[in-house]
C-alpha cells in the first residue's frame, strides 16, 4: 500500500516537473529558435556575400572619405555637418576594410580546401569557425549600405483607433496605448499626449495620438504599423469564450519641429484655399455674448479629402496648431506611400516589405503568446511584453526582418536600384 | 393626494443648472487645475479626501454655471497663460484669433521692413490686458513697440492687468503701463500721437442682452464690460481719430460697424489730408468681428489683414 502511494506520489512529481520544464521551455523557445537559426546558417555554410553593387557603393563611400579627410586635414573649415559624415564615412569604412579581410581569408581557405586533400580537414575546420564572423560582418556592412528610411531620423506621432470587437476592441487600445508608453518611458523619450478620447461609457480608448519627441523614434516605431489583433477572454464576458479583436495603429512622421514661437508654422505650409478650417458653435452671435469652452477645430484638406479634427486644448489657436501637425504628418505618409508604390510599379516585382501586410501581430493571452506575423517571431511574455520592457525585442525582430527582405530584393536584382 | 411627477421635478432641476457644453472634458480640466495647484498630489496612491472634495466643489460650481475661466484661475491666450478673475471679462477665443493674426501681419511687415519701429500702442478698456500683452509677446523680440499703454476703469481689471505682466514675465520688456481712465470722460491720456489704438469695449446693446447672451455669462460676468452700444465708437470718431494713426476695434453687429464706415467717409471728406482706410474682420465662424482703419503711416500692416472696405 505505501509503496503504491509512493509511487503515485512520484509520478504526480514528475508530472509536474514535465509541466514547469514544458513551460520553461515554452518561454525560452524563442531564444532557442533564434539560436536554431544561427546554428542552421553555419551548418549550411552559406557565405553572404554583398552583391556588386553594394560594393561599388563602398567603394565610392571610401574614395569620398579620403577627400574628405584631405579637406578636414587642411583645417580651412570647420562645420558639424562634414563632422559627421566623416564619423560615419569612417565607420563604414572601417567595417568594409573588416569585410574585405575576412572575404580574402575565406577565399584563400576555401582555395586550400579545394586544392590540398592534406589541408582540407583543417581548413574546412577553419572555414567553419569564419564563416559566421563573416556573416555578421556582411550584415552589419549590409546595414549600413543599403540607403536609409527617408524618414528614419524623424519624431513620429502614434494614432491607436479600436477596431472590431466593441468594448473589448476599445479596451485592448488602451493597453497597446499603455504598452507604448511605457515604452516610450523606459526608453527615457519625451513624449506627449496630442488627443485622447475616453469611452464615456464604459471603459478604453476611443482614439488616440501620441507626439514621441525623440528624433529618430519614427524608424523604430515604423514597425508598429499596422492591425494587432488580440485573443483572449474578455472581463465582460461571462461564459468564457475567447473572443478575437482588433486595433489599427498608424505611426506618422514628424515634419517639422514644433516649437511656441512658431506655433503656426505648419499652417503656412499650407495654401489658404486649401484648407477649410470649421469651428464649432456655428449659430449665435459670438464674442462677448458667449463663453464658450469647447474650442474644437476641423480641418478639411480639400484636395485629399483627409479630416482632421482637435479639441484637446482649451485655446483654439492651440488646437488648430495640432491639427495642423497631425494633417501635415498624415500627408507626408500618404505622400511617402504613393512614392514607393510608384516604384515598387517601375521594378516590377513585388517585393514583401514590412508594412504591406495588414494584420501584423497577434496577442493570444490564453497561451501567453505574441507573434508578429511578418517575420515570424514568438515571445510567451505578454506582460513583459503589454508594460513595454520587452516590445524592444519584437521591434528588432521585425528590424532584422525587413534588413533582410530589402538584402534579398537587392540580391535578386542586382543591377537595378 | 396629486404629487409632483419626477418628470417635471427632473425638468426645473435641470433649468436651474447651466450644463457644460462639454462635460467630460471639463471635469478633467477642472481635475488637472486641482494637480497644478497642489490640492491633489498625484504622485500619492490615494489622494486626500480633501483634495477631492475641492474637486467636487468645482464641479458643482461648474454645472451651476460658473465659468470655467474663474474656476481654474486661467486661460490660454495664444502662447500667454491670461490670468482671471471675478469683476474682470474672460478673453475669448474671437479676440484671441484676431489679436494673433494682427500679431502675425505686424511681425511680416517688420521682417520685410515696411514699417518702421518704435511705435505707440494704445488698449482702451482693456480688462485683463490679453491684447497688448500677446502682441507684446509676439513681437518682443523686434523693437517695433516703444511704449505700450493699457486703460480701464475698472480697478480690478487694473490689478488683474497688472498681475498678467507679472505672471508672463513680460515686465521688462518694454515700457508698459497700466493707468486708471475713463475713457468716455477724458481726451488727455496719451500726449503723443497713438500708432495703433486697439480697443474690446463692451458691444452687447441693451435690448438684446437679455435674448442674445448666454446665461452663464450673464450671470457671472461683469456688466460694465458687456453692455453698450455705439459710445465707445462716437468716443473713437470724435475724440481720438486727430491723435491716432490707426485703430482696431472688437464689434458685435453691423451697425457698429456701419456707423464707423459713415463717419469715416464724412471725415475723408473734410480732411484730405489725413484721409482714412477702412476695414472690417470677420472670425472663424463667420460673424463680424472687427472694425480697422488706418491712414498713410501704418498702411502696410493692414493690407493683408481683413476685408478692405475703403482704401487710401
Amino acid at each position: 500500500m505505501l509503496c503504491r502511494f509512493s509511487g503515485i506520489r512520484l509520478e504526480v512529481s514528475n508530472m509536474t516537473k514535465c509541466c514547469s520544464f514544458n513551460s520553461f521551455l515554452r518561454l525560452r523557445s524563442f531564444h532557442a529558435s533564434r539560436f536554431l537559426n544561427e546554428e542552421q546558417k553555419s551548418d549550411n555554410d552559406v557565405i553572404k556575400r554583398l552583391p556588386q553593387t553594394l560594393i561599388t557603393t563602398a567603394d565610392a563611400y571610401t574614395k569620398k572619405l579620403l577627400t574628405l579627410e584631405d579637406t578636414l586635414s587642411q583645417g580651412q573649415e570647420f562645420n558639424v555637418e562634414s563632422q559627421q559624415e566623416f564619423s560615419r564615412l569612417s565607420l563604414i569604412n572601417g567595417v568594409f576594410e573588416h569585410y574585405k579581410s575576412l572575404l580574402t581569408e575565406v577565399e584563400e581557405l576555401q582555395r586550400m580546401a579545394n586544392s590540398d586533400p592534406s589541408l582540407k580537414e583543417e581548413a574546412t575546420d577553419e572555414l567553419q569557425l569564419i564563416i559566421p564572423t563573416f556573416n555578421e560582418c556582411s550584415d552589419k556592412l549590409f546595414e549600413h549600405l543599403i540607403p536609409p528610411h527617408p524618414f528614419a531620423d524623424k519624431a513620429c506621432f502614434i494614432e491607436l483607433h479600436p477596431g472590431v470587437g466593441g468594448i473589448e476592441a476599445m479596451n485592448f487600445t488602451q493597453d497597446l496605448y499603455n504598452m507604448y508608453t511605457g515604452y516610450i518611458n523606459n526608453k527615457r523619450w519625451k513624449s506627449h499626449v496630442i488627443s485622447k478620447q475616453k469611452n464615456e461609457s464604459g471603459s478604453g480608448l476611443l482614439g488616440a495620438i501620441l507626439s514621441v519627441d525623440e528624433l529618430g523614434s519614427y524608424n523604430k516605431l515604423r514597425f508598429e504599423a499596422g492591425v494587432h489583433r488580440v485573443q483572449r477572454i474578455p472581463e465582460t464576458e461571462t461564459k468564457g469564450r475567447i473572443h478575437t479583436s482588433t486595433a489599427a495603429v498608424i505611426v506618422l512622421p514628424q515634419m517639422g519641429n514644433e516649437s511656441d514661437k512658431e506655433m503656426d508654422a505648419y499652417e503656412r505650409t499650407f495654401k489658404p484655399d486649401e484648407i477649410r478650417v470649421d469651428v464649432k458653435r456655428a449659430s449665435g452671435k459670438g464674442g462677448q455674448h458667449v463663453n464658450t469652452t469647447d474650442s474644437a477645430v476641423r480641418l478639411t484638406h480639400i484636395p485629399s479629402g483627409i479630416v482632421v479634427s482637435m479639441q484637446d486644448e482649451r485655446s483654439q489657436l492651440k488646437n488648430r496648431a495640432k491639427a495642423f501637425a497631425v494633417l501635415r504628418a498624415r500627408l507626408a505618409e500618404k505622400e511617402r506611400k504613393e512614392k514607393e508604390e510608384k516604384e515598387r510599379a517601375a521594378r516590377k516585382e513585388q517585393v514583401t516589405t514590412t508594412d504591406r501586410s495588414d494584420k501584423i501581430r497577434t496577442y493570444n493571452y490564453p497561451q501567453n503568446r505574441i507573434t508578429d506575423h511578418r517575420c515570424g517571431f514568438n515571445i510567451h511574455d505578454i506582460d513583459g511584453v503589454m508594460s513595454g520592457e520587452r516590445l524592444q525585442e519584437i521591434i528588432e525582430a521585425v528590424g532584422k526582418y525587413e534588413i533582410q527582405q530589402r538584402a534579398k530584393s537587392l540580391q535578386s536584382l542586382p543591377t537595378c536600384k | 393626494m396629486p404629487r409632483v411627477s419626477t418628470v417635471t421635478l427632473a425638468g426645473s432641476i435641470r433649468s436651474r443648472l447651466v450644463l457644460a457644453d462639454f462635460p467630460a472634458k471639463e471635469m478633467g480640466w477642472l481635475w488637472q487645475s486641482c494637480v497644478d495647484k497642489g490640492v491633489i498630489q498625484k504622485k500619492k496612491k490615494k489622494i486626500h479626501p480633501n483634495g477631492i472634495s475641492h474637486w467636487a466643489r468645482l464641479c458643482n460650481w461648474r454645472l451651476q454655471g460658473v465659468p470655467l475661466q474663474y474656476l481654474i484661475g486661467w486661460q490660454p491666450f495664444g502662447s500667454l497663460k491670461i490670468l482671471c478673475r471675478n469683476h474682470v471679462l474672460i478673453p475669448r477665443w474671437e479676440t484671441e484669433e484676431w489679436v494673433n493674426d494682427l500679431g502675425q501681419s505686424i511681425l511680416t511687415c517688420s521682417k520685410l521692413g515696411s514699417i518702421k519701429s518704435n511705435l505707440n500702442l494704445v488698449d482702451f478698456c482693456t480688462g485683463t490686458g490679453c491684447i497688448p500683452l500677446l502682441l507684446l509677446k509676439m513681437t518682443r523680440h523686434t523693437n517695433i513697440f516703444k511704449q505700450i499703454c493699457a486703460f480701464d476703469i475698472s480697478p480690478d481689471a487694473l490689478k488683474l492687468t497688472q498681475r498678467n505682466v507679472v505672471h508672463n514675465h513680460l515686465e521688462h520688456s518694454t515700457n508698459f503701463k497700466v493707468q486708471y481712465a475713463n475713457i468716455l470722460n477724458g481726451d488727455n491720456l496719451f500726449p503723443e500721437k497713438i500708432d495703433m489704438l486697439t480697443c474690446n469695449p463692451p458691444y452687447i446693446s441693451k435690448n438684446t442682452f437679455e435674448s442674445d447672451v448666454e446665461d452663464s455669462v450673464k450671470r457671472y460676468e461683469p456688466h460694465l464690460a458687456l453692455v453698450g452700444d455705439l459710445e465707445f465708437y462716437e468716443n473713437l470718431i470724435q475724440i481720438w481719430l486727430p491723435h491716432i494713426n490707426s485703430f482696431v476695434y472688437e464689434l458685435g453687429s453691423y451697425k457698429q460697424f456701419n456707423y464707423v464706415k459713415e463717419e469715416i467717409i464724412k471725415h475723408n471728406n473734410n480732411f484730405p489730408n489725413n484721409k482714412f482706410g477702412l476695414g472690417m474682420k470677420f472670425d472663424s465662424n463667420g460673424q463680424i468681428r472687427c472694425v480697422f482703419g488706418f491712414n498713410e503711416k501704418i498702411k502696410s500692416i493692414f493690407q493683408n489683414y481683413g476685408q478692405l472696405i475703403i482704401q487710401i
